[in-house]
Parts: structure tokens; sequence; C-alpha cells
């Protein structure tokens, strides 16, 4: 119908053509090539939990074996010593499931990087329930909070590997403690590939109806949604919320303030994350209507994603319902 | 060679330096504070480290890591006598925007290598520190390779992050890192003995692989011995049981662990300072 016009909305400067239907690829996938990439400067080293093979840091390993240094299921310690090499003047990546660390080492990470300003750079991988079988004990639903709610650290959530890649090269380039979050599932590989830029809330598609913000797994379904709320003639503007912290509020404020309602959506507690985040933040507007959609103060179950998903709402489906009432 | 009774005297105007701290300030540590102000007074003045006052982050400094945080009025004090910053600035001791924070704070002072307070802690971090210091300088000789000293304390033990760092350590063969355990038998609580039963400690640190050398915490001819023969180990980390005294030096506060964390009333910093001939 309309739809050659719509394509106008969808920012072609981000996203690939075919974003639609793009290859899949996981996002703990760009941690190996962003860390291979950025290990040319011998003042890079990557510390690891035991969990090379899965997190990717062990791509690292294969390409700088020397600088590659496997900590054992010891996450405390992992978290202290990439701040004594980062005092020496390394530049230290931890790599771990985000239930482990920052789960595990909060406080490790808390006292002797936080509040020391160490750069160090923690990779949290297997975020959310979309870790699937494995189940609770290894879904971190919790991480984003536990990392915003620290002074000095950076907190990104790459949407896809591409992205993923280009946020460790970002954490690399800045000074201080960083958090990425990454995640297991192989889904869409939909941005262009460029520079990340730290502080920026991507706008992937223009809209005038609603805003939706989204983070990690949830930024590519949030297209999807757009896609046919624009069926129905409903204009949305997606948010790629990549940076969770320092949030681009100019950008937020804006969107807000032209649609005056923001559902945000992400694999995390609704409570804590990103959408705490936008909701703090838009609450100085004081007439902005908002929705989070996460998980809903529960813990996930062992199963596989796409299930799991679907049993605590944060599939398309149900995600759809929910904004249905919402608009 | 210094004299080990120079050592002593300085020792003992580290404690009175720790008791008007602490006095003044209304809060802060005493029982640890005294027990290792010999290791602290030798550490600094003893002639057995690299560093540098006037230059307190040179590269080839050793570094001295104290992880039992809660031990920094006389870190503190020592840092002040041996010159790193003026010592009438130990009158800042806790006090809000002060450099002396009530827990050490990474480079907040001059020669305050890092965060420290949580337990545990500053033991990965000096194990962090000394794998840096080999992937730097591992081709230079043992002897010229910046050392990590890092100050711990028998109830810091407790903790399993420390053991964690025992484990890399001794796996990745940090022979630059010599930990300095000052063991006076107290926690807050109670006598550490009572608190958790360890069984036997030395057989405990061998059986991780350190290398376990004695020393008499109060003599600092015994201390000096002791690093000494720590800095030639080969191939793994050393740890020096110091045998201390909580409070040692004054009468009523020694091996007492109510002495932990209590501030002295003005008439008790006057009977301790006359008891330490200050």
């Amino acid at each position: 119908m309309l739809r050659h016009l719509e394509e106008k909305m969808y920012n072609d400067k981000y996203l690939k053509p075919d974003w639609r239907t793009a290859e899949k690829r996981a996002i703990r996938d760009g941690v190996g090539i962003g860390l291979v990439k950025i290990g040319k400067d011998e003042r890079v080293v990557v510390l690891d939990g035991d969990l090379a093979g899965s997190t990717r840091a062990g791509k690292f390993e294969e390409k700088y074996p020397d600088r590659f240094f496997q900590v054992g299921v010891a996450e405390q310690n992992l978290a202290g010593l990439a701040s004594g090499m980062a005092s020496e003047g390394f530049i230290p990546f931890v790599s771990s499931y985000a239930t482990f660390s920052p789960g595990r080492n909060w406080e490790q990470i808390r006292i002797s990087i936080a509040l020391s300003k160490q750069n160090v750079k923690i990779i949290g991988s297997h975020g959310g329930v979309a870790t699937g079988v494995n189940g609770p004990s290894h879904q971190a639903l919790e991480d984003i909070a536990l990392m915003r709610v620290l002074p000095n650290i950076t907190v990104l959530v790459p949407a896809d590997a591409t992205q993923c890649a280009r946020a460790i090269e970002a954490a690399y380039h800045l000074q201080g403690p960083v958090y990425i979050r990454t995640a297991r599932p192989e889904i869409p590989d939909f941005t262009r590939d460029s520079d990340f830029e730290i502080g920026k809330a991507y706008v992937y598609r223009e809209g005038k109806d609603i805003t939706i913000g989204a983070a990690g797994i949830h930024v590519w379904e949030a297209l999807k949604l757009a896609d046919e709320f624009a069926n129905k003639g409903i204009d949305a503007e997606v948010i790629n919320i990549s940076t969770v912290k320092p949030l681009d509020e100019a950008s937020i404020l804006d969107s807000v303030t032209k649609t005056g309602k923001i559902v945000t959506m992400e694999d995390h507690q609704a409570v804590g994350g990103i959408g705490s985040a936008i909701a703090e933040l838009v609450s100085r507007l004081g007439k902005v209507k908002v929705m989070r959609i996460g998980v809903e103060d529960r813990f996930g179950v062992s199963g596989n994603w796409d299930e799991v998903y679907s049993l605590l709402g944060l599939d398309r489906e149900s995600i759809r319902t929910k904004i249905a009432t919402f608009l | 060679m210094v004299p080990a009774q120079k050592l002593k005297t300085i020792a003992n105007s580290l404690r009175g330096d720790v008791l008007k701290m602490v006095n003044s300030a209304g809060a802060g540590h005493v029982a640890g504070p005294l027990s290792s102000a010999d290791l602290f007074a030798t550490l600094y003045f003893g002639e057995v480290i690299e560093h540098f006052p006037k230059d307190p982050w040179s590269e080839e400094r050793d570094r001295i890591v104290l992880s039992c945080g809660h031990y920094c009025p006389v870190l503190y004090a020592i840092l002040a006598r041996a010159e790193y910053f003026p010592i009438e600035e130990l009158q800042q001791f806790m006090k809000a925007g002060s450099r002396l924070p009530g827990h050490p704070e990474y480079r907040s002072a001059p020669g305050v290598e890092v965060s420290a307070g949580p337990l545990g802690q500053g033991v990965s971090v000096a194990a962090g520190m000394s794998l840096a210091a080999k992937l730097k300088y591992g081709q230079r000789p043992q002897t010229k390779t910046p050392r990590v000293y890092c100050i711990i304390s028998d109830g810091e033990l407790q903790e399993g992050q420390v053991w964690e760092a025992f484990n890399f350590a001794v796996r990745r063969q940090l022979d630059n890192l010599i930990f300095l355990l000052d063991r006076n038998r107290i926690q807050i609580e109670n006598y550490i003995s009572q608190v958790a039963t360890y069984g036997e400690l030395s057989g405990r640190l061998e059986a991780f692989g350190l290398h376990v050398l004695m020393a008499d915490g109060h003599e600092p001819t015994s201390i000096i011995k002791a690093i000494e023969l720590a800095k030639k180990v080969k191939g793994s980390p050393a740890v020096i049981i110091l045998e201390t005294v909580a409070g040692k030096g004054v009468s009523f506060m020694e091996g007492k662990p109510e002495w932990h964390d209590k501030a002295p009333t003005g008439d008790e910093l006057v009977q301790a300072l006359k008891e330490l001939e200050l």
C-alpha cells in the first residue's frame, strides 16, 4: 500500500536495506570480532572466567595467547586482577556470564573498579532469559540495573553482532569502566557497520504516534512491530537504547515530546533496566505516558528461548497485545 | 643496615600518630595498625624496598598494597613520616573531602596504591599488579622486576576471594609478589580462633603453593631477614606470617578484640602516649 513511502521512515544510515531478512548471528559473536580487532594494541588484555568458548573471548586467545588469562571459576578474583592490571596501564576486558560478572563480583566491581575508576571493560554475556535452557541461574535479568546504579560505569547494550563488535571498540577508546551486555541466541544482524557512538540513542525509525525504546534482542523486534503498526496506520518511532548510561537525554526527550508516549522493551526485569532509566528521565516532563515491558518480577525458566519468551511475555505476540492497550 | 632500635622508635611514633588520629576523628581502627607498626616502619625505613616519596608512582617502585584497608591509619602515618605528604595532613583523617578517608581509596594520596576496606579485594588487585609487572618487565632478572608487597590480616583470610587470588598467583608463578600477613589473632567480634576454626595456618598456605616464611612481627631484624629470603624465592609467591600482638605497645589494648576499632578517649590517649614514651 503506502509501504514504499513508509520506507523513508527507516533510517538507512543505520539499518541495512534488507534488515528484515538479514542473516542471523549471535550478539556475543561480536565480542570475538571486536576483541581481535583491538587486540593489536599490546595494552589490551583479556581475562576470562572459564567461559571463553561461549562468551567468544576465546577468539582473542587464539590470536593473542600471551595476553589472554584464563582465571578459572573465580569471578571476584577476575574483577580484582583486572583492576590491578588497569592500574599498571593495561586495558583489561573481563568476560563471563552476566549472572556471575557482575552478579557474583558486584562488590569487587563497585570498589576495585568503579570507585577506583579503573579502565576495565566488563563483558556480561548471556544476558536475559534468551540464555535459554541453562535456566534462571544463568539468565541475567538484573545486570543492567546492577551496573547503571554504580557511579563511573558506562553501560552499553548492543543490538546485534555487528554493533557488539563496534561497542567493544568504542569501550576500548573510552577511558574508564564500561559494561557491555551480550546475548546468546542467533538473531538478525541488521545494522550497518559503523562506529558505535557512546551516549547516542539511535533513531532507527521516525514516527509520531508512539516511541518505542528497545535494547539488545528487542531492537529488531521493535522494528518488526513498527512494520505491523504502520500497516494499521500507526506511526511508531523506534529508538535503539544502545547506551543505557549515559542516556541520550536530548534525543529521548525530543522523541517523547513529539509522541507523548513511550513503550520500552528489554530482556531484563521491568524494574531497574532501560525502562526504569527512561521512566526516570521522562518523568521530568511530567506528561509522558510510559509502559515498561520486561520480565515481570519473576525468574525465567529453563527452555528454548522462544518458548521462554512466550511464557514470560517477551515475544512479539505478547508485546503487540500489551502495546495495543497502551495506544 | 638500619639499626633495629631506630626502626622500633619509628614504629612507636607511628603508634602515637595512629592513636592521635583515631582519637581526633572519634573513629578508626587501632589493634591492627598497632600490631603492624613495626612492619610498616621496617618496610619504609629499613631499606628493604624501592620507593620514591618524591616520585610516588615511579614505574621502578615496589608497590605496597594494603589489602586490610582498615589498617590505613598506620599506612597514612608511615607515608607522612616518609615524606610522601606533610605530617600535619594526618589531622585530616576521616574529614569530608580530605585525601585520607577512613578506608583507603586508589591514589587519593601519594603512596595509596589500592582502594581497600572490603577484605580480600586488595589480594586480587596485588596479583593483577604483579602479573602486569611481569608482562612489562619479565625479561629483566627477578631482582630488577618491581615487586608487589601485599599486606593482609589473618581475619581477612576468611574471605574466599583471598584463596582465589592465591590460586591464581601460584598458578602464574608470580614470584615478584610477597604477602605480609599480620597475624594478630583477633577480629571484630572475637579472637579468630573463636570465630573460625582454621586448623593450621602455615600448612594451609603451603598446600596452596605459597612459599611460607615466618617472622616475629615486632622485631625489625626478623622482618628484614624474612623479606630478604622472600625476595629470593623463585617460581611462586611468598607469604611471611608475622606473629604480632593486637594493639601492641599499649598495655590495656594488647591482645584485645575490643580494641579492633575503638577510638581511645582523651584519658586513654594520654595514658597510651605515656606508655609509648611519646
